[in-house]
């Protein structure tokens, strides 16, 4: 079927696309720490909290410390 | 290594620590490298013994901080951390603490799986806490 839509809203529906895309890749790499009780319940730490920052700046540098990968 | 104990398995044959790091590497395709802390968080073993005591302080600072986090009185038995480039787990079990380094993809679950399968074959270690 063909777009019957003006040429500026084709394009910014494009450009709305790009934007939701680099915002969801954005999301994606996030850092996420996740902890868990003896009993298996898990609890999302609150993303750039204190505690959440401390947990990931410890585990990029375990990350750091790790050989290099081949 | 700072720890000689050994693992058990469930038909009563012993394995090292360094072996239960090889089988857990072994097991799963998504782990970098691993490391094993005993009760008193000493390296117990680790999958690259030049990298491993550097690994296990920052692992030791990583538990700290996610117990501190903790609003409970009991420790944190699991933590996972997605970082950009990897991702890090760590589980905690009788006095063990298996830590490894996955590639970012990898499924929370089937690493905790691996990882609580081969701490099940390790003896109690709890009594060596100080």
């Amino acid at each position: 079927m063909k777009d019957r839509r003006s040429p500026l809203k084709r394009v910014t529906g494009i450009a709305e696309s790009v934007a939701a895309g680099a915002r969801r890749r954005q999301e994606g790499r996030t850092p996420r720490v996740v902890l868990y009780d003896a009993a298996g319940h898990s609890r999302l730490v609150a993303p750039h909290s204190a505690s959440h920052d401390l947990l990931v700046d410890a585990a990029e540098r375990l990350i750091d410390s790790s050989p290099p990968r081949p | 290594m700072a720890s000689e104990g050994t693992a058990r398995r469930a038909g009563g044959e012993t394995v090292t620590p360094a072996e239960a790091i090889a089988e857990l590497v072994q097991l799963s395709a998504d782990v970098r490298s691993a490391l094993l802390l005993d009760a008193r968080g000493q390296l117990a073993a680790a999958s690259d013994a030049e990298h491993g005591e550097a690994m296990r302080a920052a692992a030791r600072e990583l538990l700290e901080h996610a117990d501190a986090d903790d609003q409970g009185d009991h420790e944190v038995a699991q933590v996972e951390v997605t970082a950009p480039d990897a991702a890090v787990f760590c589980v905690r079990v009788r006095g063990w603490t298996l830590v490894a380094l996955a590639d970012r993809d990898a499924l929370p679950s089937l690493m905790f799986l691996d990882m609580r399968s081969v701490l099940a074959k390790l003896e109690d270690h709890a009594r060596g806490a100080s």
